[in-house]
C-alpha cells in the first residue's frame, strides 16, 4: 500500500506551472461498479432465458434470494471504506434471527413484530459498538476482534434458540418477503416484490449516507489513517461508527432472515460473513480501504444470490455449486484486476 | 508583542534529548524561517506548535494566550494550520473533498453539498494560481508536485492565524514556487504569520524576514536574513565554518575500465533510446529539470520496470531485467529516493534494515548468524559513522541523515559494484551530506562506479566526473570538465545552449 503510494503512476514530462490535471473519465473512474452491474444483468438475462417461467413467483424469490446478503453487506462495505473487517456479520444475523423469533408470543392475538425489530435493532447496534470499541480504543486488529466476537455472538443465538423454531407474525412476513400489488394494485402497476422496497430504502440510505461527512471520514480512515488523523478526523468515532453501523445492518438482515424463513435459527446467517466480503470485493472496494461504492456490493449480493439458481436451471448438479461459485467469483475479481497488468512499474503491482 | 511565542521548550525521546530549553517567536504578518541540520528540533518544534505532540516542558503562547493544543485538530481549529513534508492529503478522496475535509459546505439537510464544495474549491485553487487542477481529480491520479500544491491549497483555505510550512515545497517546480510564494506574501499582508522550514537557503533569502537557527536542540539565535550572509548562518547551524563542500576528485585513469553499458534503453515515451557507459572509479550524474526520465532511469536499470527495451551490459555480460533480484545478481544497486518507504522499512530496527539485502551472506543454513550480523553491521556503522544508540532501535527514530545512512549501508553491503543513487542526499543535513559525499569518493576510490541523479545542482558539478543531461526521456547534452558547470547544466536542461550530442 505504502510502496504504490509512493510511486504512483504520475505522467512524467515537464511540469510547468500552469499544466493542466483533469479528472479521470466516468467510465474509467467507475470501471469496477460497470462491470459487476453487468455481470449482473448477464446473469438476470441468462437466467431469464433458461428459467421455465418468469411470473411474479419467481421475481419474488430471485428478489428475495439476494436480499439479507444485500441487507448484511451495507455494513460491511462501510467497515471495509475504513480498511477493516467484519467477520461477525453472519454470527450477527443469526443472533438477531433468533432474538426476533422468540421475542413475539404465538398466543397473543395481536402479534405486533415491533418489540422484536427494536430489540434485534439494538442488539445489532449493541453488537457492532462493542467491535468498534476494541477496534478503534482497544488498537485491537479487525479481524481477530470480530473473529472472536463471531464465536460470541454464535454462542448466545444457541443459547437462545438451541434448536431451529420459533415464532415469526405472518404479517412480518408477508411485509418483507411478499408480492405488492398482486390484487389491488394501482392500474398499471405490475406487481412487484416487496423485498424490491426493502431495496430501495437501502440505496437510498446509501445515497444520502454518502453524501455525509461521516462517509467522507470512513474513506479518509480507510485511505490513510494518518493523514485522516492530521486533518483533524476523529479517527477512533469514525471507526466506531462504521462497526455500530454494521452491526444494525446486519440485524435489518437478521429480521429479514426472520420473515424469509417464518422461523429463528442460531446458524441462520453464518454463510452470511464470507459472501458479504465477496459481495463488497465484486462491487469493487479495496480491502485495503479508502474506496468503493454500496452500488457495487448490491449488485455483488445479487451475482453471488443468483448463481446457484442460474446452476440449478442449467442442470449442475448441487454437488458442483461451490466448485462454480468460487470459480466466477474468481473469474470476476481477475476481471476487476486485469489493470494491474497494464501497470509497466513493478512496484505498482505488488 | 509576538503572535505566537514559545519559551523553555523541552522534549525528550527515551534517552534522546530533541529539544533543550528552545525558544523562537513569530510576529503577525512575518515570514519566520526555522534553521538547522536535521535532528537539530525545528521538525519538533513545530509538532509541538501543531499540536502533534506534547512538549514536556515550556510554554507556548498564543495570541496573549499560554495554550497547549492536544491533537492537530485543535491547533487548526485555533488557526494554526501545518502543511508537512509528508503528506496529508487522502489518496483516495477527490481534491475537493481534500480541500474541505472534516468543514464541507452543507445544504440545509446536513448532507454535504458536493456542488458548492466543487465551485468553492475551484474558486480557491483559481484565487492561488493553481487553476489547473481539477477539483474532481482524485488524488492518487495527481503526480506529486500537484498533490502538494493541493497540500498548500488545503492549509491556505483553512485562513490560517499561523501558517507552518516544514518543506512543504520540496517537490515543486521554481513557477510552482514562485506562486505559492505570493500566495503566502499575500497571507502576510493579511496579518497571518507564517513559519518556514526549508533546506533550500535561497528560498530562505527569497521569503523569510528572519531566521531561528536550531542545534543539537537549543536555540543558537536569531537573525534578520537581509543582514545575515549564508556563510554566517551556515556557521550558526553546524556550529564551525563550512568547509570545502566537495570531496576532491582524482583524474579518471584513461585505462578505467566500463563497469555498466546502457545501450538504447527504451520505456514508452518515458526512456527514448538512452545510452550511457560507466567506468570503474567513475561519478556519472543525471541532470535536467525534474520529472525527464532520470528517476525512470534509475528505476529501469534496477528491473523494477517491465516493458523496457534495449540492452544493458554490466562487464560486459548482459542483466535480465527481471526485478530487482536479477539486478543485485549482476552486481547493481539502488538506494531509491524515497528512503520512507522504498529504502527502509521504518518500524524494523536499524540492524536489519541493514542486512535485509544481505540476508544470506549473514546466514548459516537459512538461520540469520547473530555473530555475522552484528560483524557487518558494526562494520558499516563504523565505516559511515552512523549515529544510532543500539542494532536495535527502529530506524524510524534516527535522523533523516542517519536515516540515509542506513539505506546506502545496506546497498555497501552487497558489494555492489556500480550503485545508483536517487537524490540521496536530499533532506538531510549538511554535516551528513559531505560524509555522504566523501563516502562516494570512497567508494570510487576502490573501484566502484555510481550513477548520480541529483536535483542540486552543485552537488553534480563538485561531485561527478561527468553529466547527462536529460530532457523528456532522452540524453540532451553529455557534459564533462571544464563544461561541467551550473549554468551549462541550465541551458541543457531548458534545451538551449550547445546542440544535442549523444553520449
Amino acid at each position: 500500500m505504502a510502496t504504490a503510494e509512493a510511486s504512483a503512476p504520475t505522467a512524467p514530462g515537464p511540469a510547468p506551472a500552469d499544466r493542466v490535471v483533469r479528472r479521470r473519465p466516468f467510465a474509467v473512474r467507475n470501471a469496477r461498479l460497470l462491470l459487476v452491474w453487468g455481470l449482473l444483468l448477464a446473469l438476470l438475462a441468462v437466467y431469464v432465458a433458461k428459467a421455465p417461467n418468469f411470473r411474479p413467483r419467481e421475481q419474488r424469490t430471485i428478489a428475495n434470494s439476494g436480499l439479507t446478503l444485500a441487507a448484511a453487506s451495507l455494513g460491511q462495505t462501510l467497515v471495509v471504506f475504513t480498511g477493516g473487517i467484519d467477520l461477525s456479520v453472519g454470527p450477527m444475523v443469526s443472533l438477531t434471527n433468533s432474538v426476533a423469533s422468540a421475542a413475539t408470543d404465538k398466543q397473543d392475538p395481536n402479534p405486533s413484530m415491533l418489540k422484536a425489530t427494536l430489540l434485534a435493532l439494538l442488539i445489532g447496534a449493541a453488537g457492532g459498538a462493542v467491535n468498534g470499541a476494541l477496534v478503534a480504543y482497544g488498537r485491537l486488529q479487525p479481524i481477530i476482534v470480530t473473529l472472536a466476537t463471531a464465536s460470541v455472538w454464535t454462542g448466545i443465538a444457541l443459547h437462545i434458540r438451541p434448536k431451529p423454531g420459533g415464532y415469526v407474525p405472518p404479517d412480518f412476513v408477508e411485509l418483507l418477503s411478499g408480492t405488492a400489488f398482486q390484487k389491488n394494485g394501482p392500474p398499471g402497476v405490475p406487481p412487484l416484490p416487496k423485498a424490491l422496497f426493502v431495496l430501495a430504502g437501502l440505496v437510498l440510505f446509501w445515497l444520502v449516507f454518502r453524501r455525509t461527512r461521516l462517509c467522507s471520514r470512513l474513506l479518509a480512515v480507510g485511505s490513510n489513517e494518518g493523514s485522516a488523523y492530521m486533518s483533524g478526523v476523529n479517527v477512533q468515532r469514525a471507526q466506531m461508527a462504521a462497526y455500530t453501523l454494521a452491526g444494525i445492518s446486519a440485524a435489518v438482515a437478521g429480521l429479514i432472515a426472520s420473515a424469509q424463513t417464518a422461523t429463528g435459527n442460531a446458524w441462520a446467517g453464518n454463510v452470511l460473513t464470507l459472501n458479504s466480503i465477496a459481495a463488497v470485493v465484486l462491487g469493487g472496494a479495496a480491502l485495503a480501504g479508502g474506496s468503493g461504492s454500496y452500488l457495487g456490493s448490491l449488485a455483488g449480493a445479487y451475482v453471488i444470490a443468483l448463481i446457484p439458481s442460474v446452476l440449478f436451471f442449467y442442470g449442475v448438479s448441487p454437488f458442483y455449486q461451490q466448485l462454480f461459485q468460487g470459480s466466477i467469483l474468481l473469474i470476476a475479481v481477475s476481471i476487476g484486476a486485469l489493470g494491474v497488468l497494464r501497470v509497466r512499474n513493478r512496484l505498482d503491482r505488488l | 508583542m509576538p503572535l505566537l511565542e514559545a519559551t523553555g521548550i523541552d522534549k525528550r525521546f527515551g534517552g534522546v534529548v530533541a529539544l533543550r530549553d528552545a525558544a523562537f517567536s513569530c510576529e503577525a504578518g512575518e515570514i519566520h524561517a526555522l534553521l538547522g541540520e536535521n535532528g537539530a528540533g525545528k521538525s519538533t518544534m513545530v509538532k509541538i506548535l501543531c499540536g502533534v505532540q506534547p512538549a514536556d516542558a515550556g510554554t507556548v503562547v498564543y495570541r496573549g494566550q499560554p495554550v497547549s493544543h492536544r491533537n492537530p485538530a485543535e491547533a487548526t481549529a485555533a488557526g494554526i494550520v501545518p502543511v508537512f513534508q509528508e503528506l496529508s492529503v487522502i489518496p483516495d478522496l477527490s481534491v475537493a473533498q481534500n480541500l474541505f475535509l472534516e468543514r464541507e459546505p452543507r445544504t440545509r439537510l446536513g448532507l454535504v453539498d458536493g456542488r458548492r464544495m466543487q465551485r468553492d474549491a475551484a474558486a480557491l485553487l483559481e484565487r492561488l494560481g493553481f487553476g489547473g487542477i481539477d477539483p474532481g481529480a482524485t488524488i492518487r491520479d495527481l503526480p506529486l508536485a500537484e498533490r502538494q500544491l493541493v497540500e498548500i491549497a488545503k492549509a491556505l483555505g483553512r485562513d490560517p492565524v499561523v501558517l507552518v510550512l516544514d518543506e512543504a515545497t520540496s517537490a515543486l517546480n521554481r513557477q510552482q514556487v514562485e506562486q505559492v510564494f505570493a500566495a503566502v506574501r499575500r497571507l502576510c499582508d493579511g496579518g497571518t504569520g507564517v513559519v518556514f522550514i526549508s533546506h533550500r537557503m535561497d528560498e530562505v533569502r527569497a521569503l523569510c524576514d528572519r531566521a531561528t537557527v536550531f542545534r543539537d536542540g537549543q536555540t543558537v539565535g536569531t537573525v534578520e536574513v537581509a543582514r545575515a550572509s549564508t556563510d554566517e548562518i551556515v556557521q550558526m547551524m553546524i556550529g564551525r565554518p563550512l568547509r570545502e563542500a566537495f570531496p576532491p576528485r582524482p583524474p579518471l585513469p584513461a585505462d578505467a575500465p566500463p563497469l555498466l553499458e546502457v545501450r538504447h534503453l527504451t520505456w514508452g515515451n518515458d526512456l527514448r533510446d538512452v545510452s550511457l557507459t560507466v567506468r570503474a572509479g567513475e561519478v556519472l550524474g543525471l541532470s535536467g529539470l525534474e520529472g525527464q526520465g532520470q528517476g525512470d532511469l534509475l528505476f529501469a536499470l534496477f528491473g523494477v520496470y517491465a516493458g523496457v527495451g534495449g540492452e544493458v551490459l554490466m562487464r560486459g555480460q548482459p542483466v535480465r531485467l527481471g526485478g530487482p533480484r536479477g539486478a543485485m545478481e549482476a552486481d547493481l544497486a539502488l538506494v531509491p529516493e524515497d528512503r520512507k518507504t522504498q529504502g527502509l522499512i521504518l518500524p524494523l530496527p536499524v540492524g536489519e534494515n541493514m542486512t535485509l539485502a544481505t540476508l544470506a551472506d549473514v546466514s548459516r543454513l537459512g538461520v540469520v548468524d547473530p555473530a555475522r550480523e552484528a560483524a557487518a553491521t558494526g562494520r558499516m556503522t563504523g565505516a559511515l559513522a552512523i549515529k544510532t544508540p543500539s542494532m536495535d532501535v527502529p530506524v524510524r527514530s534516527l535522523s533523516g541523515g542517519n536515516q540515509q545512512k542506513v539505506a546506502i549501508a545496506k546497498w555497501l553491503l552487497t558489494e555492489a559494484r556500480v550503485i545508483l543513487m536517487h537524490d540521496p542526499t536530499r533532506g538531510i543535513d549538511v554535516g551528513a551530506k559531505q560524509e555522504i559525499y566523501a563516502l562516494i569518493r570512497e567508494l570510487t576510490a576502490a573501484g566502484h562506479g555510481i550513477v548520480l541523479f541529483s536535483t542540486d545542482l552543485a552537488e553534480v558539478v563538485g561531485l561527478c566526473d561527468r553529466a547527462l543531461v536529460m530532457y523528456e526521456g532522452a540524453v540532451a547534452r553529455e557534459l564533462s570538465g571544464p563544461d561541467l558547470t551550473e549554468a551549462n547544466l541550465v541551458s541543457a536542461a531548458v534545451g538551449v545552449g550547445a546542440p544535442a550530442a549523444a553520449s
